[in-house]
This record gives C-alpha cells, structure tokens and sequence, in this order.
C-alpha cells in the first residue's frame, strides 16, 4: 500500500469531492482552450498547472463564482510565462502524428486561425459550450464570442467542410 | 465523415491527452512536491501519452533531448523528478513609480524639539482575488499617511488605484503624523476586505474597506470599537459566516499602558463588533495574527507578555469561543512567541522567535524580558490545527537571525525571510523549508528587508522596504531618508 496516497484519503473530504467534480466538468474545456492558445505541449503544461494551482487553493477558488474561468488565467498567465522565456513556437505548429482522431487538413486549418478564433470554435464547436459559457471561460464578452465563432466557423468550413 | 464537433473534440485530444485526476492532486499528504505534478509522470505513463500523441518516430526524438530542452514541463525524463529548482530574485521594473515614496519632507517645531516625518511606501499584505494580484499597505506623504491599494495581473507589472474612498482628505490639525493605513487584508470570492487605522488628531480608530473589484472600494468608519491612543491591526481572516480580524489597543486610556488584544467579528466587512474574550483580553496576551486551517480559525501569539510563551488557539464557531492549544514546551523554550502562519496543503505552518536563553531582566521597564540579539526563529506544524510539533530549526539559526518577516508557501515548499540584526545592519536570510528535505537557504541576491512574500504559479513574489538617504536637508542628514517598496520575483529554472 502507498502509505502517501492512504493518507491523503485520509484526509478526503467533502471539499476532494467537489473538486473532483468539477475537474471532471473543467477539464476538457480547460485544456481544449489552452491547447488552442498555446498548442498542444505547452497548453497541456498550462492546463495541468491551472488544475494543479486549483487543488491547492481549491477551498478558495471553488468558492468563486466562474472557477474555471479563474483557472484558465492562471494557466494562460503560466502559458505566456513559460512562452516568453522558452521563445517557443505557439499557437497550432505544424505536427505530424499517428494518434487516433488526428487530422492533419483539419490541424492545418484551425493553424490558421486566429488565436480567439481557434479557441471559441474548439470550445463552442467541438466542446459545445454555449457562447456565454465560453465567454466566462475566456473572461470576454459574449458578444465577443459570437463575432469570433461566426468568423472561425466560416473560416474552418471553408477550409475542410462541415 | 464523423460530424464537425466530433471531428474536432477529436482533434484536439489527439494532440494533448486529458489531464487525469491523479496529476494535479498531491499524493504528498504535507506539500506539494518539488515539480508539479503532471512532471512526475511515471516513466511508462510518460511514454505511453507521447506515443498517443506524436507517434513513436516523435518519442525517440522528444527522449534524446536533455532535461533543460524539454523545459516545457513535457514529462519526458525520469530526472525530472528531481526537486525544482528556483532561480534567483530579479527586481520587477516599477515603470509607473506606483511604488516610489514622494519627496515631501514634513517637520515642526514640538516644545523643546521637533517632530517630522519622510515619505514613504509600504506593503503590509498581497492576496490574491479574481486572477490579480491585490497589494495594500500605506503611502505616507510627510505626515500625511494614505491608505494604498496596487493590482498586478502578474506580480510584474503594477497600477496604483485611485479610489477617493480608499484615503479621504481628513480634516485635522496637521500638527503630526494623520492620515489612513491598511495593515491587513484577506479576500473571500465575492469581495476583497481590508483592515486598518485612520489617525486624527493624535487619535487613532479603525477602519475598514470592502471592494468588490479591487478597483472601487467603500471605506467603514469602525468608531468606538478601541480604545486609546494606540490602535494596531494584527490579522483578518474570512470565516464560513464572516470576516474576523485581531488587533490591541490600550486597556488603560488614562496612561496608556498594557496593551489589550481584540478579537472583531463582521459578516460583511463593513460593520464590526468587538467579540467579549476574556482569553485575548488578559494581561500579557499578544495576539499576534489569524488565520484558517480547514473549517478551523486560528489565532496565534504569545502568552505572558515579553517573557512570553508561544500560544495559539483554535475556534471550531468561526470565533465564538476559543481553545487554547499547547505549543510552547517550557523545558525547550525559556520564551517564544509566534508572529507568522501559512498553510502548506494538509499542514499549518507557525513560525515565530525563541529565545536561546533565560530571560533577562529590562532595567527600563523594570521586567523580565528578553533581551535583544539573543533571539532565534522558531516553527511549529500542525495537521490538525489543534495540537502542535516543533520543528527543528537549528540549521537556519547558525546565521543567527533574529526573527520572521514574511513566511509563504509554494511550489517548492515553505519560504521564509528573516533578518538578522546587527551593528552594521540590518542582514535579509530567505530560507526554503520542505518537511524531507530540511531547509535549504536561497541566494537572496540583492533583496532585503522583505515585508510580504507571495506565491506564483511558477515562483515566488516579493515586497521589500528599501530605506535610502535623500539629500533633503544637509544639515540633518541622518533622519531625512525615504522608504520605497521595491518588489522582487524568483522564478523557478
């Protein structure tokens, strides 16, 4: 038996509880708004540091009102961190993979997005949030969200089809 | 042809795999461990979510690079295990001067004397609220003090708020020091609540604010709560019902003397009333701060005035009644008290100062106290808020510091700044603290006189008071210096 992890059920309670619930609500769209922003490597990182961030301080931070919204600047604000001392290449670079559900026209395409664009498609597409529950996400407006997913959609569809 | 959505939830989780539960939550039940916890992965884990990502031609490619390439956080070597490591301090450029002291210089004549005061600025506490960082403290111009709020969505870059509520203009004699200060601040999710002083006249009251943005604040005349000519706030916390906040003020108006600890309780953060405890309210007790660990509130100090004994109790009502605990092991400690507290995951951290040997007697207050320079830090923890275990903190100690001026937690554990007193000076130690690895001392490079330290998500933060000569008066040349706040951030590498 991991001695560590008995004792960190030990202390499990109720607050382990809803965050897990709300992790598991949280994290797809976390990560697919991270991903969008900064790529798959580095918003991965982002995203897995924002989740880590909110286990932390989750008595406090699921206290907030838009949770997962706070969670996508802290990730967001270690993105760009990590982003400006590394000089890495974000945003959709060019990859190859044989992973399942790859496709290299439709990488190609979100690529050429717009970083907004990208990440209210994946979100409101892909992910089917609604536009005011990407606008909380993303800390924009909702209007904001429905010029960026018209535009991004027209863009994508025109690009690979519906 | 799979429908657009799909094809694109799809796409996306081809190219980063779902975070699991596991990462982000500490299998540590104390700290969090040294690097996070997606870079702990597992070998096989690791390479088995390269693989679903990029492919085995990209795993041969991506295993070859070293530790520094994959810098990304990508968990690609098992030497990434390894403790993170923290930089060094760098000073964050205040491009706005928000937290330069003003040139103003006050003096007047006071009987035989005089009484004058230089500019300066100080933080007295950083919480975080709605992704910023908020910073509160004091500017004081002259005599003139102004309650000051900064925001940073960083902890690089500062604005200064401009809020007429934060510091009214004050109708006073400017005959001596005036004005508002904040001395404590704490966050909860809808609002931000500051506690402080507004001095008037030679009297001082408290005084609260509230916000709800960070940007536009409401300021609460807090009369009648204190007594005497010396009012201090020592702590505010936010409980599941309210805010309290902990402070002294003098038991004995008449002349001033014994300082008598106060416990507030608010449900708003606006209007207080002061709590009857006889516990806090006894002679010799210094509550010294609050804090909360779990649904329990804790208040910590010391006991027994300057001879003191470490003290903390705990409350289980949000501050209705009061358990003392036992901390201070009189066999150990001839006097200790505690002055500083943080929560490290499952764990409360005290920290405070002991004495290395019996107290001395004070021929001015005719007393037994401690005398100065003879002073250690001291630590306890506690998982349950309730009873306590001293910490063994002789390898910090050799460098003969004196006492705790900021303690945080982080990503690499407990960070403590201390300063050491000495005839040339005053010397800042920061000290890094995990519970299997001891203490680690940091090179503090150019920072000094630390009054907060704060976590990053990837480091720490800090504010520290920089006093310097400004060649005001050539003829007085020894009090006429400022106090700026400068602001530092140690970046993990």
């Amino acid at each position: 038996m991991d001695v560590r992890n008995e004792t960190v059920r030990q202390h499990a309670g109720p607050a382990d509880a809803s965050f897990e619930s709300w992790f598991r609500s949280t994290e797809p769209r976390l990560r697919a708004a991270l991903v969008a922003a900064f790529g798959p490597e580095l918003g991965r990182d982002a995203t897995a540091e924002a989740l880590s961030y909110v286990w932390e301080h989750r008595d406090r931070v699921l206290a907030l009102d838009n949770a997962a919204g706070y969670a996508f600047r802290v990730g967001q604000r270690w993105g760009r961190r990590q982003r400006a001392r590394q000089g890495r290449r974000f945003g959709m670079p060019p990859i190859e993979s044989a992973a399942p559900g790859f496709e290299p026209a439709l990488h190609e395409a979100l690529a050429a997005l717009s970083t907004r664009q990208r990440q209210v498609v994946v979100l409101c597409i892909g992910y089917g949030l609604t536009h005011v529950e990407a606008a909380a996400l993303l800390n924009i407006s909702r209007s904001s969200v429905q010029n960026h997913a018209e535009r991004g959609l027209r863009r994508l569809q025109k690009a690979v089809g519906s | 042809m799979n429908a657009l959505d799909e094809r694109i939830r799809a796409h996306i989780d081809s190219l980063a795999m779902p975070v699991t539960l596991d990462e982000v939550t500490d299998p540590d039940p104390l700290f969090k461990l040294d690097a996070p916890a997606h870079r702990r992965w597992p070998i096989a884990t690791i390479a088995a979510g390269v693989v679903a990502i990029a492919g085995l031609a990209a795993v041969a490619t991506i295993a070859s690079r070293d530790v520094d390439e994959s810098s990304s956080g990508t968990p690609v070597s098992p030497t990434q295990t390894e403790p993170l490591r923290l930089g060094t301090w760098v000073r964050v450029e205040d491009s706005n001067a928000v937290f330069v002291a003003s040139d103003e210089f006050d003096r007047i004549e006071s009987g035989d004397g005089y009484i004058q005061s230089t500019s300066s600025v100080r933080v007295s506490g950083v919480v975080e609220f709605a992704g910023e960082y908020v910073a509160v403290g004091a500017a004081n111009v002259g005599f003139r003090a102004e309650a000051s709020v900064w925001r940073s969505p960083d902890g690089q870059t500062w604005t200064r708020v401009a809020a007429q509520a934060l510091s009214p203009d004050l109708v006073t004699e400017p005959t001596d020091h005036y004005g508002l200060s904040i001395d404590a601040a704490v966050a909860d999710g809808n609002r931000i609540v500051a506690v402080g002083v507004t001095t008037t006249n030679g009297a001082r009251s408290l005084t609260s604010w509230t916000s709800a943005d960070a940007v536009n604040w409401e300021r609460h005349a807090l009369d009648g709560l204190t007594s005497g000519p010396f009012v201090s706030v020592t702590g505010v916390v936010a409980t599941a019902d309210g805010f309290l906040a902990t402070g002294f003020d003098n038991a004995d108006p008449e002349t001033g003397q014994r300082n008598e600890s106060f416990l507030l309780r608010s449900s708003d953060g606006a209007t207080w009333d002061r709590a009857e405890n006889a516990e806090f309210a006894a002679p010799g007790v210094f509550v010294n701060g609050i804090t909360s660990f779990g649904d329990r509130v804790i208040a910590y100090g010391a006991t027994d005035g300057h001879a003191g004994n470490a003290a903390a109790w705990y409350s289980d009502d949000n501050g209705g009644t009061w358990t003392r605990s036992s901390v201070h092991d009189t066999s150990a400690l001839p006097t200790s008290s505690i002055t500083h507290s943080i929560t490290a995951a499952e764990t409360l951290v005290l920290v405070g100062e002991q004495a290395t040997a019996e107290p001395g007697f004070d021929d001015v207050t005719e007393s037994t106290a401690t005398q100065r320079g003879d002073q250690d830090i001291a630590m306890w923890t506690s998982t349950d808020g309730a009873s306590y275990q001293p910490v063994d903190t002789a390898p910090i100690n050799s460098a003969a510091l004196d006492r705790a001026t900021a303690v945080t937690s982080g990503v690499t554990g407990v960070l403590i700044a201390a300063d050491r007193d000495a005839s040339a000076g005053t010397t800042t130690h920061i000290w890094e603290w995990h519970p299997s690895r001891g203490f680690i001392e940091q090179d503090h490079g150019e920072l000094a006189s630390v009054t907060t330290l704060t976590a990053l998500p990837d480091g720490y933060l800090a504010t520290a008071s920089d006093r310097h000569f400004r060649d005001r008066d050539p003829n007085d040349t020894s009090d006429t210096s400022g106090e700026d706040t400068l602001v530092w951030v140690l970046p993990t590498s």
